[in-house]
């Protein structure tokens, strides 16, 4: 019955998120998931990354020591400045995923000026 | 819970949370942040399990190549230490920091002798796995019944 339940936990990955003058980084510790499992959305100011994570041993494993479950990762953030959606990238590497976040730049209009002699 | 992860001065003014709907307090990160001697941290978090030829440890090591890490293996006991070097460039605003950074060290007490000498260690997606083979005395022994 332990196991049933443990194995449908979705754990909250730790983050680091630094800003710089024209973006946001974002660092998530995602260890165990496969860069194919991993889902990510950015809709209305909203980011969400999730990712499966498939048990790595069998049910019946019999653990002397168990400090840790293992289940699926999911963690929401709301971003209050305008992002490029576009243009996020995203990399995953050894068990962290970085994703870079522009900042949508206001876009310099050309003003076109009409000059009517009179 | 939301504030438990704010508490540390972390300016929240453009991110700021939504559905944290409950975290695992093993990886609260409380356990281990702060600098106090008194306040060690608890990292990495280990599973460790055997079958009749091994022992086995698990843990979750996410950005670290086995180049940062040190396995010891002295008798029966396991240690796993390492440094997670991370350096923030300049002109970064911080937001949030609960990533585990710095130095740590673990010990553990094996339940049997292994082969120091055959301990295998993988390092894949950040999971680090040791496999520790029991020495031959560790071992079941199987009992052969003979028939009279």
């Amino acid at each position: 019955m332990q196991a049933t339940l443990e194995q449908k936990k979705t754990y909250t990955p730790h983050a680091d998120i630094v800003e710089r003058e024209n973006d946001f980084v974002l660092y998530l510790d995602l260890p165990g998931a496969k860069s194919d499992s991993i889902d990510l959305q950015y809709h209305d100011e909203t980011l969400t990354i999730e990712a499966a994570i498939e048990p790595r041993q069998a049910d019946e494993t019999k653990y002397f020591a168990r400090e840790y479950g293992i289940g699926n990762y999911r963690r929401t953030f709301r971003i209050h400045e305008t992002i490029d959606d576009e243009k996020i990238e995203a990399r995953y590497e050894q068990g962290v995923l970085k994703l870079t976040l522009p900042k949508k730049q206001a876009q310099p209009k050309k003003i076109q000026v009409q000059v009517h002699h009179g | 819970m939301v504030a438990n992860r704010t508490q540390n001065g972390l300016p929240l003014n453009r991110w700021q949370q939504q559905m944290e709907s409950f975290f695992d307090e093993v990886l609260s990160p409380q356990n281990w942040q702060g600098n106090s001697p008194f306040n060690v941290p608890r990292f990495p978090l280990v599973n460790l399990w055997e079958d009749d030829d091994n022992l086995y440890a698990e843990a979750e090591l996410p950005g670290f190549s086995l180049d940062d890490l040190e396995i010891y293996v002295l008798g029966e006991e396991l240690t796993i230490k390492g440094e997670r070097k991370v350096s923030d460039e300049e002109d970064v605003k911080v937001h949030r920091r609960e990533r585990v950074r710095g130095k740590f060290e673990r010990v553990f007490r094996l339940p049997t002798s292994v082969s120091a000498d055959e301990v295998k260690a993988v390092l894949a997606n950040g999971v680090l796995t040791l496999t520790l083979p029991k020495t031959p005395e560790a071992k079941p022994r199987k009992i052969n019944i003979t028939q009279e």
